[in-house]
């Protein structure tokens, strides 16, 4: 081969990977920007749904003195006395807790880290909440999800120069950030089809406009 | 389908229990982890809604008929909840299919790819199991 052929090719070659690594960037970017676009869609649903609920005016409310005092309460009220229940072999941890749904930093992850109470909720409150739509059987890739995000924590403990028992509410929070927005794929596809499943949930249900 | 349970108070506490009960029984045959360095992983998320509970299984040799039985007896107490077994062994990849078990209290959904595990774990046999269908 020519000195001329070779420098053709090797021109062709790079040219292919400047291409592959734009065509790369382009489809993150287009798949960050349809994970915040199926968010802002489902927080719209959710809150056309809530206000298509009809008003009741017997629905309870939380007593007054509460810290969510006046706010509609579910019916029974707190009610979920699990410890009188007749199967009650009932994990401590979970306690006198509701449906959260999918955790975004697992608790597997923190339960045994020696977290302040403060930097623990913020990691317990940060779930999706309920879920509707129908799980998806055994497609998921919740092993690589949790390795991820133990990863991508390590890393920010690192990089923040601290450590799990000095690590305060608002870092908790800022990772949780990190966490929903990554671009890492075993996280980004899980946290995707999470939202994308519970859109569908509610773009089924949405009542039609005509 | 999975059973539904509309009220959060009441899936919340069937989905605490159920939990604890089926921990109690794994404990006695393997190891859990998160990330699949052990046997299993019980999923510690209540999604909510669904009357399931979703079982990773990481090492095969927790996946015997009388463990299924044990599994399927816990669900005796709670018959309208279903526990998904998910086949998840480390270092199979994209090279083995999504595949796993429905166990209900009343029959098991066989969703297993036999071809792919080693020989030892190709005869494996559930009484009252059926094969899945699409209304699964």
């Amino acid at each position: 081969m020519s000195l001329y052929e070779q420098l053709q090719r090797d021109r062709i070659t790079a040219r292919i990977a400047s291409l592959d690594a734009a065509r790369r960037h382009a489809d993150v970017l287009s798949l960050r920007s349809g994970l915040t676009g199926l968010g802002m869609q489902l927080a719209a649903l959710r809150l056309r749904h809530a206000l298509l609920r009809k008003y009741r005016a017997d629905q309870p409310r939380v007593p007054a003195g509460n810290p969510d005092g006046g706010q509609w309460t579910d019916e029974g009220g707190s009610g979920g006395d699990i410890a009188s229940k007749p199967w009650s072999s009932v994990p401590t941890a979970f306690a006198s807790e509701k449906p959260r749904g999918h955790h975004f930093v697992p608790r597997s992850i923190y339960r045994n880290l020696p977290l302040q109470p403060e930097t623990r909720k913020a990691f317990d409150d940060a779930s999706t909440g309920r879920l509707h739509a129908e799980p998806h059987r055994w497609s998921e890739g919740h092993r690589e999800y949790n390795e991820a995000v133990r990863e991508r924590l390590g890393q920010f403990l690192n990089s923040n120069n601290t450590t799990p028992e000095r690590m305060t509410p608002d870092q908790a929070r800022d990772f949780v950030k990190e966490v929903r927005s990554s671009k890492d794929p075993r996280i980004r596809s899980f946290n995707l089809r999470i939202y994308r499943n519970e859109m569908m949930y509610w773009l089924r249900r949405a009542p039609r406009a005509d | 389908m999975p059973n539904v349970i509309d009220n959060d108070e009441e899936q919340s506490s069937e989905w605490i229990a159920l939990y604890g009960r089926i921990t109690a029984e794994l404990e006695r045959f393997g190891k859990e982890d998160a990330f699949g360095n052990a046997d299993y992983w019980l999923l510690d998320d209540n999604y909510g809604t669904f009357a399931q509970h979703l079982l990773y299984i990481n090492n095969l040799h927790l996946l015997t008929t009388p463990i299924v039985q044990r599994l399927r007896q816990v669900l005796s107490e709670f018959p309208r909840w279903e526990i998904v077994v998910a086949i998840d062994v480390p270092g199979t990849g994209d090279a083995w299919p999504r595949m796993g078990l429905i166990i209900r209290q009343h029959e098991i959904i066989d969703g297993l790819q036999r071809d792919f595990f080693p020989p030892e774990y190709r005869s494996l046999a559930f009484e009252g199991s059926r094969l899945g269908t699409e209304r699964d």
